[in-house]
């Protein structure tokens, strides 16, 4: 489905990515592990065209993304739940899910899926005219991932969605990322320095270690991996 | 590989003090080449240079405040106007010598300066900051029209006594070279005093506070401290260049020496030469009053060809004129990538966000 | 009695257009993270637009200031376009494009100066009625110049919290990131912003011609107000500008009423000395 061959990205002239290699497959879920600083974020902006300056090939379905401007890629099917949420926290949770539909216009699908991640997020009903800004950290994580959801994505990547988060909300947030992903067959890459729980929700994984992809493989193998282990796991 | 012209110029070296004195050497002796080489005009051109000086030490003042300590405020020609007035009302009242003005003038715009300091100590946000100093500017101006009876309103005052003799020198003659030189120590004392200012402790703790006021704050520097001191001075120059405008040119209203207008080419000068250094406003400064001078012939356009510098320069040299080596730099590469591109297959680049 | 009721009226009509030219720099200062301090050359224009239609070519009043309005909104996103966003995010505050919007003042008045000349021209009353109620006297100009105001407040308020393209403009405002990732073009957003808040001024500027009169340096005061109106109101805030507008109009009217008119601006510029003291992020804005 994504295919990235030889992606730098740089701020500036400081270069954070180097000659990047990745390929998340249909239906997959994919983490990319890797320590602080390793060049995580940077990548998920990356591929979105946002903030950094790129040179390599990104391809979604056969199509070249380089060409292709930031606010296009939601109507591509493609969408970042960023580190950090970025909700708009003076618009209500409700205002923040619909402008997840911002790019459509089939007002009857929308409601469909506006009551469907509704569903998802239980929690999210009770908090719909809340501010968002002043929701504590586990409802904003679902309001995020509720945004993002409600673009219908092919193809969905969330930074981090565990940062912050007490335990039994993380698992809240795998549980659903499962659930995404085997109903509705969504494509999905986490990122996530919380590699235990991110190898048993992922299909394969990547470490991406100072801007260069170090290891990849099933996450089967990479729970199993003695460096993993030792380097992520904590073992 | 052959360096570039350019990049010698801006390296940063000893050549420094070597350059700035060989400017101060040919300011102090173009007086008396103009003289020798039996030019007709050159009381017009010391009139060009007096000013060009004038505005060089104003902008360095004012480049003490947003260039080195980031702090924006819009209010220096108050200190320059309260100054000027002060001498003026003086000498026009009390009869005072001018010269004395140049004690009571900055004194009164260092006292200015500390009440415009002490509402912007409250603020942080550069934004606020502006909209403050402006106001204050504003309330000044229209204090100074409304208060007829001290002030003369709209009329101000004109025809102040000039500088009177001093060591046989002679103020008020046709020749200018008395007011060249005075001038010329003004703004050479002011270059002085800013250059030790930004290489000292103080300098220092400005260029922390410009970076961040947490970060400075748990340095230990005390911000309150330095920004009083550093309006005060700023306010002691400014209010020379005044005393000095209000004995050399004899014209002061309201409007023109508290009104917007000059702090906005105050703000030009300083952001086409470069904030945060010496040479920048100096180089502002003379740039634009050269160029103006020029212009004159086509006066209708000056404001539109001015705006057009400022608009351009802003763009393409965002550090200003002086202090776009990096930007040189980066335009030679690209050049060189250029004429590599040719031979080897291009990467593809793009940029966003 | 009437003095006071008087006094009120006309206060709250100039703050009806104190209100319409914080609204326009407050939103740009939301979306854009920039204060615009060629906000009163705009309104200057505006003014100079109608007078170019109805007066030198003969249009009709209301095609008259539909098309200046119009030419103001073009022009301003014309500026942005070309001269802002390339320099949009530089400097702490946006301290470049802060420059620029200066340049692009200095630009507007001598653009206007040199097609217009220096001298103050004028545009005739849009009704000469004068209305007595009450021991109250209105003039007709003044009644239509308030409905106006108050509509285009009414429809700014709407389409901000109403429309997609409202959301749109609020997402960029407060987060421009996500904003791109919601599918929205932020740099069309920006363009189109500054683009109403220009002709926002327009507006005014045409609607107060006939009484104030146009020349090339009336956006000066004009200039300063709207940023008062802003600070007062609480940058960025579009509630906050239309109380703080109409608390400055009312304000202003008394104290001319009291002190006279040399006297107004000093007050309504001491006023946010005051405020940024004891609440320096204005009424209803956030603390910082
Ligand atoms: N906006 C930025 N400008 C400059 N450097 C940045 C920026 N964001 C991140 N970096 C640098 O890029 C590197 C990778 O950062 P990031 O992608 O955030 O890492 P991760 O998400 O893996 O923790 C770090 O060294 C960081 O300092
Ligand atoms: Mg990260």
């Amino acid at each position: 489905m994504l295919k990235i061959s030889n992606l730098n990205a740089y701020y500036g002239d400081v270069q954070v990515l180097y000659d990047v290699n990745l390929e998340v497959n249909d239906k997959e879920i994919v983490t990319i592990l890797g320590s602080n600083g390793a060049g995580k974020t940077t990548l998920m902006k990356t591929i979105c065209g946002i903030e950094t300056k790129r040179s390599g090939v990104i391809e979604f379905q056969g199509e070249n993304l380089m060409k292709v401007p930031a606010h296009k890629l939601v109507t591509k099917g493609i969408t970042l739940a960023p580190e950090g949420r970025h909700l708009f926290p003076e618009l209500t949770v409700k205002e923040n899910l619909l402008l997840g539909a911002y790019a459509f216009k089939d007002k009857r699908k929308i409601n469909d899926t506006y009551d469907w991640v509704l569903t998802l997020f239980p929690r999210l009903k009770e908090r719909l005219i809340q501010y968002a800004g002043t929701m504590s950290g586990g409802e904003q994580q679902m309001c995020a991932i509720g945004r993002v959801l409600m673009s219908n994505p092919k193809f969905l990547m969330m930074d981090e969605p565990s940062l912050g988060l007490a335990p039994n909300i993380v698992d809240t947030v795998f549980d659903v990322i499962t659930k995404i992903n085997k109903e509705k067959g969504i494509t999905i890459v986490v990122v996530e320095q919380n590699a235990n729980i991110a190898l048993q929700t992922a299909d394969r994984g990547y470490v991406l270690e100072n801007g260069v992809i170090g290891m990849s493989g099933s996450a089967q193998s990479m729970l199993e991996s003695a460096d993993i282990q030792k380097l992520y796991l904590g073992l | 590989m052959n360096k570039n012209n350019i990049l010698i110029f801006y390296e940063k070296s000893k050549s420094n003090a070597v350059i700035s004195l060989i400017f101060f050497a040919v300011l102090l002796i173009i007086p008396a080449i103009l003289r020798i080489s039996s030019y007709r005009n050159e009381s017009y051109v010391e009139g060009v240079l007096i000013l060009c000086m004038m505005w060089a030490a104003m902008t360095l003042s004012w480049n003490l405040l947003m260039g080195y300590m980031g702090i924006w405020s819009l209010a220096q020609q108050v200190f320059f106007g309260i100054a000027a007035y002060t001498s003026a009302m003086m000498n026009y009242y009390l009869h005072m010598s001018p010269w004395l003005g140049f004690i009571v003038g900055p004194l009164c715009a260092t006292l200015v300066g500390l009440l415009v300091a002490i509402p912007v100590l409250r603020l942080k946000a550069a934004p606020y900051i502006i909209i403050a100093t402006m106001c204050l500017a504003e309330i000044v101006r229209l204090i100074f029209i409304n208060l007829v009876d001290w002030t003369r309103g709209e009329l101000g005052f004109w025809q102040m006594d000039a500088f009177n003799n001093i060591l046989g020198i002679n103020f008020n003659g046709a020749d200018k070279i008395p007011y060249y030189y005075l001038i010329f120590i003004i703004f050479a004392a002011i270059t002085l005093v800013c250059a030790l200012l930004a290489k000292s402790s103080t300098g220092l703790a400005m260029k922390s506070i410009r970076d961040s006021q947490e970060a400075a704050e748990s340095l230990g520097v005390d911000i309150v401290r330095t920004k009083i001191k550093v309006f005060l001075i700023s306010a002691f120059m400014a209010g020379f260049c005044g005393v000095f405008f209000a004995h050399y040119i004899k014209i002061l209203t309201p409007t023109d020496v508290f009104g917007p207008s000059m702090m906005t080419e105050l703000i030009a000068m300083n952001v086409l030469g470069g904030i945060a250094t010496i040479r920048g406003p100096i180089f502002g400064a003379f740039f634009l009053t050269l160029t103006m001078e020029t212009l004159q012939g086509i006066d209708s356009y000056k404001l539109l060809i001015y705006a057009l510098i400022l608009i351009i320069t802003t763009l393409v040299l965002p550090n200003g004129m002086l202090n776009s080596s990096a930007q040189f730099i980066s335009w030679i590469n690209k050049i060189k990538n250029l004429r590599l591109n040719k031979k080897v297959p291009l990467t593809e680049f793009s940029e966003s966000g | 009695m009437t003095v006071f009721v008087q006094n009120l009226i006309n206060g709250i009509i100039s703050g009806s257009y104190y209100a319409v030219l914080g609204v326009g720099l407050t939103v740009t200062w939301g979306v854009l993270k920039m204060i615009n301090i060629a906000h009163g050359d705009f309104y200057m224009i505006g003014a100079f637009m109608f007078y170019t239609f109805s007066i030198l070519m003969g249009f009709p009043v209301v095609p008259s200031i539909i098309i200046g309005i119009a030419a103001v909104f073009i022009l301003g996103m014309v500026m942005e376009k070309f001269v802002l966003a390339p320099s949009l995010g530089r400097g702490k505050f946006g301290d470049t494009p802060f420059i620029l919007t200066l340049a692009i003042g200095i630009l507007l008045q001598n653009i206007a100066q040199l097609t217009w000349g220096e001298k103050n021209v004028g545009v005739p009353y849009f009704n000469d009625a004068i209305f007595q109620f009450m021991g109250l006297t209105m003039a007709g100009q003044r009644l239509i110049v308030a409905a106006v105001a108050m509509v285009t407040l009414i429809v700014v308020m709407m389409v901000i919290k109403k429309t997609r393209f409202g959301w749109a403009i609020s997402a960029t405002a407060q987060d421009t990131f996500s904003a791109t990732l919601m599918g929205i073009n932020t740099k069309q957003i920006y363009m189109v912003t500054f683009g109403i808040a220009a002709g926002l001024c327009a507006i005014a500027g045409c609607l107060l011609a006939p009484i104030y009169g146009i020349n090339p340096w009336m956006g000066g005061s004009i200039q300063l107000k709207s940023f008062v109106v802003c600070i007062v109101g609480g940058l960025g805030s579009v509630e906050g500008s239309i109380v703080a507008g109409l608390a400055l109009g009312i304000i202003e009217s008394y104290v001319t009423q009291f002190l006279g008119s040399g006297w107004q601006n000093v007050i309504a510029y001491a006023l946010v000395i005051v405020m940024f003291w004891f609440r320096p992020a204005g009424i209803f804005g956030k603390m910082e």
